[in-house]
């Protein structure tokens, strides 16, 4: 079976090929990135774990390529290539020449049994090389990658799992997508709250603090809300997306939507958008407790 | 007594590392009257490792207890309201302290 794949990854055009997937029944799937366009880090993430949710199913993916991809740095599978896309889905690059970029850290799959620590690590190293910040500790972002693989972890039940990160120099922040097909977070939300309106609004429920599903009675139900506040005084900002529900909260803003596309997000994507312009080198200041 | 949270764990990351830290501090309790928990060294705490290392203190020692006891030091404003956010919050739970609930809400 042939399928191109849209020329661009977001959106309506992605959610539609995100469905589509589930009703594959041919075994061999060549995919066609001859068509691909444009791609950001929730494309990336969201495709990534297409991929893994059918070789897990059985079928054998294989990628079709025939254009000239390499010539131009911008092209967006050459791009894929550097970030070590085909490498972690196919075994290989494209082309061995291509060569990984300081403003990504590539693609990652996540374990759904464990806490990926030693890409935590790396991420968080790769930005203070990236940002020239040898000294700082960056505290808020490690924290709100872990509190996310947390709840990938304790709720999702998820088949699959990617991440990745990427730092837009020019527009001064960094944008890690961190996706999962399981049940989704309105799933879980509803099984505690029955009779949540929306998508939207059981989303939003979750990030409230001490709201959590009952699937793992040691999360206190304040992972989300850890990280809306962190970005809070970041200036920075929090989108996630699952089931027919999105939420966005930054600065003056938290917006609840739902059937946005009419069409489900398989699963859960996050997208924590961090500002670099509000970060300085100082480390924070450390203090005690004080009751 | 002092407890160097980074000798005890490698990472703040998850449950069962708070639950490693919460062994050694309730030696530590055991034997002396108070401890000092030190987070030097240490680079993100989640709330799920409050939640092990933490919160079953308030079934071993009481909320009381736990604030005269345990003296968190090198620490920062995100791992100090973690701490106090959910060790308040189990307290009122099991239907205790209501007055520091509003006090730490207000702040």
């Amino acid at each position: 079976m042939h399928i191109s794949l849209p020329s661009q990854l977001s959106g309506l055009p992605l959610l539609a090929f995100l469905n589509s997937i589930y009703r594959i029944t041919a075994y061999r799937i060549e995919l066609n990135f001859d068509s691909l366009r444009f791609i950001r880090p929730e494309g990336v993430v969201s495709l990534s774990n297409a991929i893994l949710y059918l070789q897990k199913s059985g079928k054998e993916v294989v990628p079709y390529i025939k254009r000239e991809f390499l010539l131009s740095k911008w092209d967006p599978v050459r791009y894929l290539d550097d970030c070590l896309f085909f490498e972690k889905l196919f075994g290989s690059k494209l082309n061995s020449a291509s060569l990984s970029r300081s403003t990504t850290n590539g693609l990652e799959i996540l374990s759904t049994k464990a806490i990926p620590q030693s890409y935590i690590i790396r991420t968080v190293n790769w930005l203070k090389y990236s940002l020239g910040f040898k000294t700082k500790s960056f505290f808020a972002l490690e924290t709100s990658l872990v509190e996310v693989f947390n709840n990938i972890i304790d709720h999702s039940s998820a088949i699959v799992g990617s991440s990745f990160a990427q730092h837009y120099p020019n527009e001064k922040r960094i944008i890690l997508a961190i996706s999962d097909f399981g049940v989704g977070i309105p799933t879980r939300i509803r099984e505690r709250y029955p009779g949540m309106d929306s998508d939207g609004v059981a989303i939003e429920k979750a990030t409230q603090p001490f709201v959590s599903s009952k699937s793992k009675l040691n999360n206190s139900g304040v992972g989300l809300s850890t990280i809306i506040d962190l970005l809070n005084a970041n200036g920075g900002k929090l989108i996630i997306e699952s089931k027919f529900g999105k939420l966005t909260v930054g600065p003056n803003e938290r917006r609840i939507e739902s059937n946005v596309y009419n069409k489900p997000y398989p699963g859960t994507l996050i997208h924590i958008i961090f500002r670099t312009d509000t970060l300085d080198e100082e480390e924070e200041t450390r203090e005690e407790l004080e009751w | 007594m002092v407890i160097r949270v980074a000798e005890i764990v490698e990472r703040c990351y998850t449950y069962e590392d708070g639950l490693q830290l919460l062994k050694i501090m309730d030696e530590g309790l055991e034997s002396n009257n108070q401890i000092q928990v030190s987070f030097k060294g240490v680079t993100a705490v989640s709330s799920s490792f409050i939640n092990g290392a933490f919160v079953p203190l308030l079934d071993k020692i009481g909320f009381d207890a736990i604030r005269e006891r345990i003296q968190v030091m090198d620490s920062n404003k995100i791992i100090n309201n973690l701490i106090k956010s959910r060790i308040i919050n189990e307290s009122n739970r099991r239907g205790g302290n209501e007055a520091a609930s509003r006090e730490i809400y207000a702040t």
